[in-house]
């Protein structure tokens, strides 16, 4: 049976995963879970994944879930090239740091841009309270600044110096893309001033390329939308 | 060079890799780091990690930090049983998948302990609000009852009903009983409506030998000295 990706293209990782997909020909159907209708949590989908969460996979009945682990999974499945997912153990524990260091520091990007930018435009929920959104706001910002600053280097141009992307470039990438749903004053804000982070992004669009573009069809016209009716 | 591990008993994730790296019979040496002291910010020891956490490793002038990857590569480094890491894709995914949960789900236990129980009596910082231990508490909650729920299962004792233990269990297992720092009656609370995860912790202490518990002796007079406290409170 034809591999399935079950996803919304407003999640990070779920465009994380698509792009891995896309970028190495691997044969999938994509299952669209609409995160704004809440079908991620209604009970034939809960049947499948009792995470409740998008992404996952259906490999032949296998079901897996956690982005970073489905990541892993294809490489290994698949045989992907070495560079997503290295064989050397000292640079398979590179890339294994930056997604393990991703949940409680870069993901925190997530929680910002979904209070600031589309929590009441997009989801149409109530307000967020300011504090939340100041905590998340300071991990953010710290994660940014150790991205630009430790993880990102002069030596080649994906994270840790690697000259070829790995899964971990793709996923924390899809995580910094999303601040294109904030208003341009405090996606200034946050992003300027920080070359090294908009270099990367530009070198991770470029090799992967139609795929990273097309995958953020979805978040870049959505953004679109909410910027042409605020205004 | 004998393999260093940097970190506090108090810390859960140091821990697990102590516990791990005892079980498996690897020559280590502990280096302790005092949290209350802030140690771990030190430049000696941002030298070896940058991000100032514990725990970290030394292996051979390899540093490594993040408790997860550190386990991932002690099991792959070293010759250690399949059921830890195992190599197969599908048997390794279920693995993965539980130690990526684990960080923004069951770590909230960390920031629950913390803010109720060492916050203001072991670190001396300001009381936490009253929203944010409630909001840690949720998130608690909802991750011990998804540990007990779905992923602890009548198939076997361990998570996702293995029969043997992985170095998931090990790290999740030494996040769980960061709960007997809590007011004694509140931690059996917690486990008493929880008997799957009661039983697991039962069945890990017998899987890890004698280590399980000589690795909690920190966390088990801490909680001593708490209770003294909160009952001159
Ligand atoms: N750690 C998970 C996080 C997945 C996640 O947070 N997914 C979000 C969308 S980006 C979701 O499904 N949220 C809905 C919910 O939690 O109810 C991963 O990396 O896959
Ligand atoms: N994701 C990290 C978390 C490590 C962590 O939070 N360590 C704590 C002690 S348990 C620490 O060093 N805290 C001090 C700090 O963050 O400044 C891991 O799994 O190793």
């Amino acid at each position: 049976m034809t591999l399935k990706l079950y996803g919304d293209l407003l999640s990070q990782p779920a465009r994380a995963v698509d792009i891995l997909l896309r970028a190495n020909n691997i044969e999938y159907e994509f299952e669209y879970v609409s995160l704004r209708k809440g079908e991620h949590l209604t009970s034939a989908m809960k049947a499948l994944n009792p995470r409740g969460q998008v992404p996952f996979i259906i490999d032949d009945g296998f079901v897996v879930c956690e982005s970073s682990t489905i990541m892993r999974y294809l490489c290994q499945k698949y045989s992907l090239p070495d560079h997503w997912y290295p064989a050397d153990l000292k640079s398979r524990t590179g890339v294994d740091t930056l997604l393990d260091w991703y949940h409680s520091n870069l993901r925190a990007t997530s929680g910002y841009v979904f209070m600031k930018g589309m929590q009441v435009s997009v989801f149409k929920m109530s307000p967020p309270r300011e504090e939340y959104i100041k905590l998340k706001e300071d991990i953010m910002l710290m994660s940014l600044k150790i991205l630009e600053e430790s993880y990102l280097t002069e030596e080649g141009s994906f994270l840790l110096g690697a000259s070829q992307p790995s899964i971990a470039d793709v996923l924390l990438g899809c995580e910094v893309t999303q601040t294109c749903m904030l208003d341009e004053a405090d996606r200034e804000r946050v992003l300027g001033g920080k070359p090294k982070i908009a270099k990367w992004l530009a070198a991770l669009e470029e090799t992967t390329a139609p795929h990273f573009a097309e995958v953020h069809t979805t978040i870049r016209s959505t953004a679109k939308e909410m910027e042409a009716s605020s205004k | 060079m004998v393999l260093r591990l940097y970190g506090d008993l108090l810390s859960q994730p140091t821990r697990a890799i102590a516990i791990f790296l005892e079980v498996n019979l690897i020559d280590y040496e502990l280096h302790f780091l005092s949290l209350t002291k802030r140690e771990h910010k030190s430049p000696e020891f941002l030298a070896i990690n940058p991000r100032g956490q514990i725990p970290a490793l030394v292996d051979d002038g390899f540093n490594l930090a993040e408790s997860a990857t550190i386990l991932r590569y002690l099991a792959s480094t070293r010759s250690v049983s399949d059921h830890w890491y195992p190599a197969d894709a599908r048997k390794r995914a279920r693995v993965d998948a539980l130690l990526d949960w684990y960080h923004t789900n069951l770590r909230n236990t960390a920031k629950y302990v913390f803010s109720g129980a060492l916050q203001v009596l072991v670190f001396k910082l300001p009381e936490p609000t009253y929203e944010e231990v409630k909001k840690h508490e949720k998130d608690m909650t909802d991750a011990l009852n998804y540990l007990e729920t779905t992923l602890l299962t009548r198939e076997g004792p361990f998570l996702l009903g293995e029969s043997e233990p992985s170095i998931a269990d090990v790290l999740i297992g030494c996040e769980v009983t960061q709960l007997k720092l809590l007011p004694k009656r509140d931690c059996e609370a917690i486990l008493d409506s929880r008997p799957r995860i009661r039983n697991w912790l039962q069945e890990l202490e017998i899987a890890l030998g004698p280590h399980f518990a000589r690795f909690h002796v920190r966390v088990d007079s801490t909680a001593k000295f708490l209770e003294s406290k909160r009952s001159k409170l």
